[in-house]
């Protein structure tokens, strides 16, 4: 039986629960499209972030509210609070749990090339969520403004723009290739939602064919869900089942006394690397298990 | 707009130009100013892109009859104001007249007015890239297609409207039919059943297509069988001895199986206990790793990929191919049947098309991969989710409590009972009353729909921030509650009806139907399962839901819902909202 920790509070996934005797055993890849946007840009304080880092945390110091705060370290380690605060050691700049939810916030939007005052609004259109925040568009505009002037993507942007006018045609690593069709121009400017569309296909196509375990044309090496299926779920007959995937993340029905085992097989076969512009790098994988989706524990894993 | 609209037609006729015996011919609808002013038809931008696409076909603009229904050009280029017109009367006559005399082999009809006349039918959606006889004259072929100026607006079509031109340079080579010889054998039995066994069996690749009723205990009615693009049998699923070749051919290990988005079918039949080996190719997976932007409907992939006509609405109701409703009181087992081959037949062939395709634009391993993950996406659509049903009454409770409360804090704001899902009620509230800078969809209507009221929130935080006064910020404030509690509400009811209240299969599970090749980026799409019960579980929302504490994790009595009486509810909400939509 789960114990409810807040009497008032449920998670509405938690409604889902496995079947007598079995236990949810739940992956994913941890900000695997920030990962593929970090090498298709270049930029080195994105990855420097994601390998030894906490991103979100990272962005909220340095790209959005303390972009002139030197740090020796360059808040190389962050200490979490017991009110939830993350702290640099170095430099003592505190991060609070919202300036890290709007980090976050900001790192999806802007990768993509949100405007501003789009941000402001779907973050406020969640701010009936926790942690209930609403932005200002001028605060938006700042803090949109301060990200950009902390990662350089100016320049991958450009190339997908050069490539559109070029031949329209985007292809991914893992080779899938789309061709854009709509207008190049828009009032003698370059149509900023096909931009925006194109910008956004390279990181959220490598993600899907690397989580569903299609093999990189120069590595060659098996992995993703198709594998973890193959490996596990097949040859159970049927006391393993897979319940669900939702892009990079894959959730499997398995039987209690076998649960941390087979998320750890199911960790190192969805660990595997793959190349983006030369460099090959692998995304982490967190592993959670539990008695109801919504509610599962998360997984130490050993780095 | 009808006949006595004189003053919106032009005095200056354009005449039909270009060579009488011309094999092929254009026909648009009327002149616009470039054509008026240079008194021949097609030397605008429309013209000057069919005139790029016939030419990159081999095909220079002078050896091409160039028409139009009207000689004369309407106020604004809208036909609407030559109806009816003695202009359009005469333009029509030499027209039809030139055309008998000179029996050009193939017109291309730009358009739905054009089409209309030439051919009879309006749908030029439905049936664009089809070659059909002319009215006039039945050995005259008459390719449908989009209108240039659509095309001009609409870039995305231009890739198909390309296509489409080409097939008619292709037809206008010889006035015998280029479509190719099919053999569609239905409901064989005795000794043609037994060798279409024999025969069958021993092919290496067989297309294959189910049709069924929809619904939870939707019948499967036939299946069918191409062994070739040419050759196709439909077996009816009501004699058992056909039925029993079927469910072998679909078992035979060493058959190589072609489906049409065969995950329908492969799902319809598991739950049948009907098992599919050596499902090896799918066109609509082709599709999407060939041109991920374009339809992947069968319907689509015909009209581009052969020459055939389209045939998908041919006795049956306009649908969505992929929905599959079938319903043998209105349509004739026989119809299904040849339907059933023709879909069997053209799957075959563009799927040989595709294999080229795809080997010559170096994408095989794309398409194969996506092949090889369909037995895992079958097994999790499958699978489903067990339902803690207890818990899922306390959701239901909790959230029609929350839609109650809000739902009353909005109908004291507004000073009356007020409808989220009524449109005419958001707009006269939003527009008319609070007087917000109107919000519209991309087809430029008048909206309240999500990102309008996102937007509009947002718009009213930022008046709140720059009022001075606390009176304004708090008469802004207020409007900016009130479209926030219009999101909730309406998110509410959709948690609900879409989530929490889903149908659930008789094993107290959820499933969902998972599609790889379901979007452009590769990422799988999901929705209800094919029997309509379930959810898409990849979209269950991670919200969590706040259960008051008086109820101690259990639904009272006064508070539980009843699931029938809400769906009556959102059904009669939803009414108004569509009848609105189309208003709009």
């Amino acid at each position: 039986m789960t114990v409810i920790s807040s009497a008032d509070k449920l998670k509405l996934r938690s409604m889902f629960i496995p079947a007598p005797g079995k236990l949810f055993v739940a992956c994913d890849f941890s900000q695997a499209e920030t990962w593929i946007v970090a090498h298709l840009a270049f930029e080195d304080r994105m990855k420097k972030a994601l390998m030894f880092g906490d991103i979100h945390t990272q962005t909220a110091a340095s790209a959005i509210f303390f972009p002139l705060v030197k740090c020796e370290t360059d808040h190389a380690k962050w200490n979490k609070l017991p009110n939830g605060d993350r702290a640099c050691p170095s430099c003592g700049v505190t991060i609070t749990e919202i300036m890290r939810y709007l980090g976050k916030r900001f790192n999806h939007a802007k990768s993509y090339r949100m405007g501003d005052e789009r941000a402001a609004e779907v973050i406020n259109a969640d701010s009936d969520q926790p942690p209930y925040v609403t932005i200002t568009t001028a605060q938006a505009r700042e803090y949109g403004s301060n990200w950009l002037s902390y990662y350089q993507l100016a320049g991958w942007w450009r190339r997908i723009e050069d490539q559109l006018r070029a031949t329209r045609t985007l292809r991914t690593t893992y080779g899938r290739e789309r061709i854009f069709f709509d207008d190049l121009y828009k009032n003698g400017k370059l149509n900023a939602e096909l931009a925006k569309e194109a910008t956004a296909y390279e990181p959220q196509s490598t993600v899907a064919d690397h989580a569903n375990g299609v093999v990189h044309p120069e590595l060659g090496v098996e992995g993703g869900f198709k594998t973890v299926y193959r490996k596990i779920v097949k040859p159970s007959h049927g006391g393993i089942k897979a319940v669900n995937v939702a892009h990079d993340s894959m959730m499997l029905e398995v039987p209690k006394e076998q649960a941390n085992e087979i998320g750890l097989e199911v960790v190192s076969i969805l660990k595997r690397p793959l190349v983006v512009n030369g460099e090959m790098f692998t995304i982490p994988v967190d592993l959670e298990i539990g008695e109801r989706w919504g509610e599962l524990e998360k997984i130490k894993l050993a780095a | 707009m009808g006949t006595n609209n004189e003053q919106y037609i032009g005095k200056v006729p354009v005449a039909n130009t270009g060579p009488l015996n011309a094999k092929l011919w254009v026909v648009g609808e009327a002149p616009g100013e470039d054509e008026e002013a240079a008194g021949e038809p097609f030397v605008g931008v429309s013209g000057q892109l069919l005139r790029s696409l016939l030419l990159e076909n081999g095909v220079s603009f002078d050896d091409v009859r160039r028409c139009n229904l009207s000689m004369f050009r309407p106020f604004n280029n809208k036909f609407g104001y030559l109806q009816g017109s003695r202009q359009l009367a005469q333009s029509q006559e030499i027209l039809k007249n030139e055309i008998l005399k000179n029996r050009p082999i193939c017109i291309i009809a730009l358009g739905t007015e054009a089409t209309e006349y030439l051919t009879g039918r309006r749908d030029v959606a439905n049936i664009r890239g089809s070659v059909l006889p002319c009215s006039f004259d039945f050995n005259i072929k008459v390719l449908v297609a989009r209108h240039p100026a659509f095309v001009l607006r609409t870039p995305a079509e231009y890739p198909v409207f390309s296509i489409d031109i080409a097939h008619a340079v292709a037809e206008s080579k010889t006035r015998e039919s280029i479509r190719k010889k099919r053999t569609f054998i239905i409901n064989p039995k005795g000794y043609q059943l037994e060798d279409i066994r024999q025969d069958y069996s021993s092919q290496p690749k067989l297309a294959c297509d189910i049709e069924s009723a929809r619904g939870k205990d939707g019948t499967i009615y036939c299946i069918g069988f191409a062994k070739s693009p040419t050759h196709s049998v439909s077996l009816n699923l009501f004699d058992s001895q056909q039925a029993k070749v079927a469910f072998q051919l679909l078992e035979n290990e060493q058959i190589e199986k072609i489906f049409h988005f065969g995950t329908f079918d492969y799902l319809k039949l598991a739950i049948n206990g009907i098992p599919v080996n050596n499902y090896k190719h799918d066109t609509y997976l082709g599709q999407h790793v060939l041109n991920p932007e374009f339809a992947r409907t069968l319907a689509f992939l015909v009209s581009t990929y052969t020459n055939e006509p389209a045939y998908k609405t041919d006795g049956r109701a306009t649908i969505p191919d992929d929905i599959k409703a079938w319903n043998l009181k209105t349509t004739k087992l026989e119809d299904l049947l040849l339907y059933n081959c023709k879909d069997c037949c053209y799957t075959f062939e563009v799927h040989e098309i595709q294999l080229a395709e795809l080997a010559e634009r170096g994408l095989t391993h794309i398409y194969e991969e996506e092949i090889d993950q369909l037995e895992m996406a079958h097994h999790i659509s499958l699978a489903g989710m067990c339902v803690d049903l207890e818990r899922r009454d306390l959701f239901a409770a909790a959230l029609k409590h929350k839609w109650d409360t809000i739902q009353f804090m909005l109908d004291v704001s507004v000073g009356r009972p007020f409808n989220c899902n009524s449109p005419p009620q958001c707009r006269k509230l939003l527009y008319k009353e609070y007087g917000l800078p109107v919000r519209r969809n991309k087809g430029q209507g008048i909206t309240t729909d999500e990102d309008a009221c996102v937007s509009l929130h947002t718009y009213c935080m930022k008046k709140v921030d720059e009022s001075k006064k606390q009176e304004t910020k708090n008469q802004w404030l207020r409007r900016a509650l009130v479209i926030k509690s219009i999101l909730a509400i309406r998110g509410l009811r959709k948690l609900l009806g879409t989530y929490i209240l889903c149908d659930i299969s008789d094993d107290g599970r959820i499933r969902s139907t998972y599609k790889v090749g379901g979007t452009e980026t590769g990422r799988y799409a999901a929705n209800s399962f094919i029997d309509d019960t379930g959810t898409n579980s990849q979209t269950f929302p991670r919200a969590s839901i706040d259960i008051p504490k008086a109820w101690g994790l259990k639904v009272p009595s006064n508070a539980a819902v009843d699931k029938i009486a809400f769906a009556k509810q959102i059904e009669l909400l939803g009414e108004e909202e569509e009848e609105e939509e189309a208003v709009a």
